[in-house]
C-alpha cells in the first residue's frame, strides 16, 4: 500500500481478525507464541534489556520514553534497612482512559497473550518476579478474558515457577481501578494498586526506586508489552529498521470521530495525518476541519497542518504530540469550542484535585467556555484563557495540567475566529442554535 | 528524675499493612559526613545537613523572607501539593517544590526570581478564584496566610467571572463543639487530615471526592470530630476554614498582645502564646518547643485561661467576719490571720503541687517565721499520690498529672501530705488554682491561699474557712515549673493582673512590715 | 451485615496476592457495589473493620472512584459516553432519547428505582462510537432505536427478577 516503508510487517495485529485468535493454542500455532519467552529467558537479563534498547522501541502510553533505558533504570539487588533484598514489581498501565484511545482494548481481547508474554520476558529483564495489571474498572468482559488468558498460560507452564525449565518464577496479578482517568498516570496507578486514591506522587523519589507497595517498579503500557515478543522473536534490527531513527516499530492508531471507517489501524510512522484519514475511509459528513493527533490531551491542528508525518518527533516540532495514539477527526459541521467546552468537562471532572493550579484552573476553564457557549463571552476571556493556561502548565505534581491547557490552548490559537463568533453573536443561541450546551452534570458523582 | 532528653529524629517506617506515601523517602543521609555539603540560595552558599529539603536548609539559615507554602507544615508529612513553595533550580526543567526536594551539593536555588514570583501570583490566582470574600467577617483575618501572601506576591485584580463554588451544607458546619468548618473558605492544603491522620493517629478528619469540590468532613459524620487537640487544627488552617468555637467573634486578631508563657494544666508544661487585649486573655496558642510540646498542645490546656478568666476568681483579699466573707485590705487580713494562727495548737501550711520553684522555696523557708509560728509544711498534688503515677495519657501530649510543678515542689525538700490528710487545727492552704484539695475535717480552721473561684470557697470541706488570700495565677506571674521530662521552664508575666492580688512574695513582704 | 460471606471468601482467596491490606480495598469496594448496588457508610465500616483499615481511609478510597456510588442506584445503570468521539457520533441526543425514554435527567434515577440514567467519560470504545454500558455490559455503535430496545429489554428482565448487564460475570469466579 502506501505505506512507503518496505520493512513494514504487521507487529501487533497480524491475525485479530481471524477467529479464536485469542486462545492460547492459536497464539502459539500461528503467532510464535511464547517463542520470544523462551528465547530471552535464554539470554541474561542485560542482553534482553540491551536488545530492547537498540530496537528503539518507546513508551506507547503517551510519553514515548524508550523502553529500554526505563528498564536499566532498574535497581540491580535493592536492599532495604535491614539488608533483605526488596522485591522487584512490574506493572502493566491497562488504564486505557485517554478520549480517543482505544488499541489497549483490542490487544486485551484479540492477542492477550502476546501482551503476557512480553510482561513475562520484562520481568526476567528487570529480574522482577510479580507483576500487576491494572485494568480500568468498566472494562468487566476484558478483565475477565484477560484472567482466561493468565489461567491458560499458567496451565501451560509459561507463568508460576521454573518457567520452561529455566528456574525464573513470575506470578501475574490483575487489579481492577474504578474509574479514575487519572490512575492512567504512571505514581497515580501506583497509589490506587495499593488500594488508595489515585493522586499522583510527586517525583524525586521515582518508581524504580519506590513505586508499588514501595519497592522498586517498573510501569509500561499493554501496547510496549504487547511489542516485545516480536522484538526478540524476529529480533531488534527488523523492528528498528520499520521505525524511524529514534523510534522503532509500528504504531497502533485508533481512528475515531467523523471518518468513514474509524477503527484501529496497525501502522508505520511515517505516514501523514492525511494518510491515516485516507486508510480510514476518509472523513464523514462533511470536510475536515481539525484533527487532534494524540488523543484528547494533544494540541489540535486545523486541516491544512495535516500533512506533517505522525513520528514522535515530526509531531513534537508541529507544536502537538504522538501520545497514545488516538486520532480523532473532526468535520466542519463541529463548532470547535463546543468540542473543547466537551473536553474541558472531561478535564473538571477527572482532576484528583492535589494542586491549586489544575484543582482550580480546570474548573474555571470549563466553566469559561461555557459561558462563551452560552453567549455571555468577552474579547479579554480570549487573552485571559492563554493566561491560565501559561499559569498551569509544567508547574504542577504531574502532566494533567498541561494536558488540560493542550486542548483549550490549541482551538483558542488556531480557531480564534470561532470564538470572535460566539462572542459578538451571543452564543449558541444567537448562532441558531435551538438549544445551547449541555449543562448536565456527569455521572452520579456531583 | 533523669536530665538525658533524647529527642529522636525518627526515619518513616513501612508499615506494611497500610503505606503512607505522603512522604517521599530520600536516600539514607549520612550526617556525619565531611566536610559539608553545599548549596547556593539567591547567591549566597550555605553549609547544610545532609537529608535535609531545600526549604529546611532555608528556614534553618533564616535565609531572609520566608518561602511562602500552604500545605507543607513542620510537624507533618510532607505533601508538596499546593505549589506555592516552588521555586527554581538551575539546572532543572521545572519549577521544584522547596518543601520537598532534598538540597544537593551543588545545587543553585533562586526563590525570588521573576519565574518563581509568576508562579506564586499563578497559585495567588487560582486560589482566590472560589474563595469567598469574607475577610469582614473571618476570625482568620490579619493572621491568615492567604492574605499575607496575597499582600506579597498576589494578583491585584481577579479576572474570575463565573459563580463561586459554594458548598451549601458545609458554609457553616460544627464538627464538633470545638471546631466550625467553612468550607467555602478552605484551600484543600489537606494540612487538617494529615493530622489527624498522622500526628493525632485519630483519622477522624476524611477529604472526600476529588478535584474542585473536595470536601472535608469528619469521618464519622455521628460522632464528629474526637480527638483531643481540635485547637492544633486552627492554629495551622492557612485559612479561616477551620476556626476555634471558643474564640469565634470575640476578638480581631490585630488587637491581641502576644506574650509567651507555659500552660500549668497538666506537668507537661507546654510552651503556650497568650494573646491578650487590655489584660484579658483571648486564648492560648502553643508555641513550638523541639524539647517539651514539639507543635502542638491539647484542648485542655488550650481552653484552660477560661478558669483564670472566670468572673467568679476571688481578687480581693477576703476575710471572714460573723460568717460572711468580706473584702479587706492585705493589712488587715494577714494581721487577723497571724492571730488565728498563734493561737493554733498546730498549723500546717500544704503548698499545691502548682506553685512556682520559687514560691514553693518561699513558703518552706521563710513563711512559717514570718507568721512567727512553726509549721509542717508538705505538699498536696490530688490527681497522683506518687511520681510514678504520671503518666502519659496518649501518645502526643497529656498527662495524668494536672498539675505542672510536682517535680518542682518535691525538688525543694518538701513531703507529700500523709495520706492526703490534713490533721491540724489550722492549715493554710496554698495552691494556683490547679492541684487538688486535701481531705479535711469539717471544723478545721483553714486559710487559703492563692487562685480560688468563690464557689469552691463556699463548697470547700471544711466549712471553717477563715480568709482567702488572693494570688496570681501562672500567666500573671514570673516563675518557674518543672515539668514532666524533668527540664526546667522559666516564664514572665504574660498579663498583668488587674485585681488585687498580689504574688506570693509581695505578701511575704506585706507580713514582714507587719512584724 | 453489607459483607457476606460468599464477599468475605472471595476477598480471602486473593489475600495472597497482595503484599498490604490496604490493596484489597478497591477489589473489596467492587463486590460491595455489585452485591447491593450502592456503597452505604455502614458498609464501608465494615469494610475497614474486616481490612484492619481506618474508616476514614475507606471513604476517601469510595467517593474518589467514579464507580463506586454513594447513593442508592436503580437496578439498571445506563451509562452514556458523553467524551468527544462519542459526542462527534451523536452522544448528546443518544443521552436526550434516553432521557425522554426514561422520565428523568441524567444523573437520576426513575422513581421505580429500576434504571439510574449516568454521563460517563470515555470508554475506550471509540472507534464504535456511541457506545454505552448497562451495568458491566458493553454496547457499541448505539442508535437511538436500539438504544429504547435496550432499554425495554432491560425493563422486562427487570420485572421478571432477572439480572441486567451482567452477562460476563460467574458466580464466585474472580474477578
Amino acid at each position: 500500500m502506501m505505506y512507503n516503508n518496505e520493512h513494514f510487517e504487521p507487529v501487533i495485529t497480524p491475525n485479530v481478525q481471524r477467529p479464536g485468535c485469542e486462545t492460547l493454542d492459536f497464539y502459539i500455532t500461528n503467532e510464535n507464541g511464547y517463542k520470544g519467552l523462551e528465547k530471552a529467558l535464554k539470554m541474561k537479563p542485560a542482553e534482553v534489556i540491551d536488545e530492547v534498547k537498540k530496537s528503539n522501541l518507546r513508551g506507547r502510553g503517551g510519553a514515548g520514553f524508550p523502553t529500554g533505558m526505563k528498564w536499566s533504570f532498574m535497581p540491580a539487588n535493592p536492599v532495604d534497612a535491614n539488608g533483605n533484598l526488596k522485591p522487584k514489581y512490574l506493572v502493566c498501565n491497562a488504564d486505557e482512559g485517554e478520549p480517543g484511545t482505544f488499541k489497549d482494548r483490542l490487544i486485551f481481547t484479540k492477542t492477550p497473550h502476546r501482551m503476557i508474554e512480553g510482561m513475562i520476558i520484562a520481568g526476567h529483564a528487570i529480574a522482577s518476579n510479580k507483576g500487576f495489571i491494572y485494568v480500568r474498572g468498566e472494562w468487566f468482559k476484558e478483565t475477565r478474558l484477560m484472567q482466561k488468558a493468565i489461567d491458560d498460560a499458567y496451565a501451560k507452564g509459561f507463568l508460576g515457577k521454573n518457567i520452561l525449565g529455566s528456574g525464573f518464577d513470575f506470578d501475574l496479578v490483575v487489579y481492577k481501578g474504578a474509574g479514575a482517568y487519572i490512575c492512567g498516570e504512571e505514581t497515580a496507578l501506583l497509589n490506587s494498586l495499593e488500594g488508595k486514591r489515585g493522586e499522583p506522587r510527586l517525583k524525586p523519589p521515582f518508581p524504580a526506586q519506590v513505586g508499588a507497595y514501595g519497592m522498586p517498579s517498573c510501569v509500561n503500557n499493554v501496547e510496549t508489552f504487547a511489542a516485545v515478543p516480536y522484538i526478540l522473536v524476529k529480533g531488534w534490527e527488523k523492528y528498528a529498521k520499520m521505525g524511524t531513527e529514534r523510534s522503532g516499530g509500528t504504531r497502533l492508531i485508533g481512528v475515531s470521530g467523523h471518518v468513514n471507517r474509524p477503527a484501529v489501524y496497525e501502522l508505520p510512522m511515517n505516514l501523514s495525518i492525511n494518510d491515516i484519514i485516507e486508510i480510514a475511509g476518509g472523513v464523514k459528513g462533511g470536510k475536515l476541519k481539525a484533527v487532534i493527533p494524540g488523543g484528547a490531551s494533544a494540541p489540535m491542528l486545523r486541516a491544512d497542518e495535516c500533512t506533517v508525518l505522525t513520528d514522535y518527533d515530526s509531531l513534537a516540532k508541529a507544536g502537538t504530540m504522538a501520545g497514545s495514539g488516538g486520532v480523532i477527526v473532526l468535520n466542519d459541521t463541529v463548532n470547535i469550542v463546543e468540542a473543547t467546552y466537551t473536553l474541558l468537562k472531561f478535564y473538571e471532572h477527572e482532576s484528583c484535585g492535589q494542586c491549586s493550579q489544575c484543582r482550580e484552573g480546570s474548573h474555571w476553564l470549563a466553566r469559561m467556555f461555557k459561558r462563551i457557549l452560552d453567549g455571555g463571552g468577552t474579547q479579554d476571556d480570549l487573552d485571559y484563557i492563554a493566561k491560565i493556561c501559561g499559569n498551569m502548565a509544567g508547574q504542577t505534581i504531574c502532566a494533567f495540567a498541561d494536558a488540560v491547557t493542550g486542548p483549550a490552548l490549541s482551538s483558542v490559537r488556531k480557531f480564534r475566529e470561532e470564538f470572535e463568533e460566539l462572542i459578538h453573536k451571543g452564543g449558541l443561541l444567537g448562532m441558531g442554535r435551538q438549544e445551547s450546551v449541555s449543562h448536565k452534570l456527569v455521572g452520579a458523582h456531583v | 528524675m533523669s536530665n538525658n532528653l533524647e529527642i529522636e529524629i525518627k526515619k518513616p517506617k513501612l508499615d506494611l499493612n497500610y503505606t503512607s506515601d505522603k512522604k517521599p523517602v530520600h536516600s539514607d543521609a549520612n550526617p556525619d559526613v565531611k566536610p559539608l555539603p553545599k548549596v547556593t540560595i539567591d547567591g549566597k552558599t550555605y553549609e547544610f545537613r545532609p537529608g535535609d529539603t531545600i526549604m529546611q536548609v532555608a528556614e534553618r539559615m533564616k535565609v531572609h523572607e520566608e518561602i511562602p507554602r500552604y500545605c507543607y507544615h513542620p510537624g507533618m508529612p510532607i505533601a508538596g501539593t499546593c505549589r506555592m513553595c516552588t521555586v527554581e533550580v538551575e539546572k532543572a526543567p521545572k519549577l521544584m517544590t522547596s518543601c520537598s526536594t532534598p538540597a544537593a551539593d551543588g545545587m543553585v536555588v533562586h526563590t525570588r526570581s521573576e519565574k518563581v514570583l509568576k508562579s506564586r501570583t499563578g497559585v495567588m490566582d487560582f486560589l482566590l478564584t472560589n474563595h469567598p470574600l469574607d475577610c469582614p467577617v473571618c476570625d482568620k483575618a490579619g493572621e491568615c496566610d492567604l492574605q499575607d501572601y496575597n499582600f506579597e506576591y498576589g494578583p491585584s485584580k481577579s479576572n474570575f467571572k463565573e459563580e463561586k463554588r459554594v458548598y451549601v451544607d458545609a458554609t457553616t458546619k460544627k464538627l464538633s463543639d470545638k471546631i466550625t468548618l467553612n468550607m467555602n473558605r478552605c484551600v484543600h492544603c489537606e494540612r487538617c487530615v494529615r493530622f489527624t491522620d498522622d500526628v493525632t493517629k485519630t483519622n477522624d478528619l476524611v477529604m472526600v471526592n476529588r478535584g474542585w469540590h473536595k470536601e472535608l468532613e469528619a469521618t464519622d459524620p455521628e460522632k464528629g470530630l474526637t480527638n483531643d487537640y481540635q485547637g492544633c487544627l486552627t492554629d495551622f488552617c492557612p485559612v479561616g476554614a477551620l476556626t476555634m468555637n471558643d474564640f469565634r467573634f470575640k476578638k480581631r486578631s490585630w488587637f491581641l498582645t502576644k506574650k509567651a508563657s507555659v500552660c500549668d494544666r497538666c506537668s507537661k508544661g507546654c510552651n503556650i502564646e497568650v494573646h491578650s487585649d487590655a489584660d484579658i486573655v483571648y486564648r492560648y496558642i502553643p508555641i513550638f518547643n523541639e524539647m517539651v510540646n514539639g507543635h502542638w498542645m491539647c484542648d485542655e490546656g488550650r481552653t484552660s485561661y477560661n478558669d483564670f478568666m472566670n468572673p467568679m476568681r476571688v481578687i480581693a483579699p477576703l476575710m471572714k467576719h460573723e460568717g460572711e466573707f468580706h473584702a479587706t485590705s492585705f493589712e488587715t487580713l494577714l494581721t487577723d490571720i497571724k492571730k488565728h494562727v498563734r493561737e493554733a495548737s498546730s498549723v500546717e501550711l500544704v503548698v499545691g503541687t502548682d506553685a512556682t520553684r520559687e514560691e514553693a522555696a518561699l513558703l518552706k523557708d521563710k513563711v512559717p517565721a514570718l507568721f512567727g509560728k512553726s509549721m509542717n509544711v508538705s505538699y498536696h498534688n490530688g490527681f497522683i499520690s506518687s511520681l510514678a503515677e504520671d503518666k502519659k495519657l496518649d501518645h502526643m501530649l497529656r498527662m495524668t498529672d494536672k498539675t505542672p510543678n510536682t517535680r518542682g515542689v518535691e525538688e525543694q525538700g518538701l513531703l507529700a501530705l500523709k495520706n492526703g490528710e490534713v490533721t491540724s487545727d489550722v492549715v493554710i492552704f496554698f495552691r494556683n488554682g490547679r492541684a487538688g484539695i486535701p481531705k479535711m475535717k469539717a471544723n478545721q480552721k483553714v486559710i487559703l491561699w492563692g487562685v480560688w473561684t468563690i464557689d469552691e470557697v463556699k463548697n470547700f470541706p471544711s466549712q471553717n474557712v477563715l480568709a482567702v488570700i488572693p494570688g496570681l495565677a501562672t500567666i500573671e506571674k514570673a516563675g518557674s515549673y518543672k515539668n514532666a521530662d524533668g527540664i526546667v521552664q522559666k516564664f514572665h508575666p504574660a498579663i498583668t493582673h488587674r485585681g488585687s492580688a498580689l504574688s506570693a512574695h509581695q505578701v511575704a513582704d506585706v507580713l514582714k512590715s507587719l512584724n | 451485615m453489607a459483607l457476606s460471606e460468599k464477599i468475605k471468601k472471595t476477598i480471602n482467596g486473593i489475600r495472597h496476592q497482595f503484599p498490604t491490606e490496604q490493596a484489597l480495598l478497591i477489589p473489596l469496594l467492587h463486590e460491595i457495589q455489585n452485591d447491593h448496588g450502592w456503597v452505604s457508610l455502614d458498609a464501608m465500616k465494615e469494610a475497614g473493620e474486616f481490612l484492619n483499615l481506618p474508616l476514614s481511609k475507606v471513604r476517601e478510597v469510595a467517593s474518589f472512584y467514579t464507580m463506586f456510588k454513594l447513593h442508592p442506584q436503580g437496578k439498571v445503570d445506563v451509562q452514556i459516553c458523553t467524551n468527544i468521539s462519542c459526542w462527534l457520533n451523536g452522544a448528546d441526543k443518544l443521552v436526550s432519547c434516553a432521557e425522554k425514554r426514561l422520565g428523568v435527567h441524567a444523573g437520576q434515577t426513575t422513581k421505580d428505582s429500576c434504571f439510574t440514567l449516568t454521563q460517563v467519560e470515555c470508554l475506550a470504545s471509540c472507534g464504535t462510537a456511541p457506545a454505552i454500558m448497562m451495568n458491566e455490559d458493553y454496547y457499541e455503535n448505539v442508535t437511538e432505536a436500539q438504544l429504547v430496545e435496550l432499554i425495554n429489554q432491560a425493563e422486562k428482565d427487570v420485572a421478571t427478577n432477572k439480572t441486567v448487564g451482567k452477562s460476563t460475570r460467574q458466580d464466585g469466579v474472580w474477578p
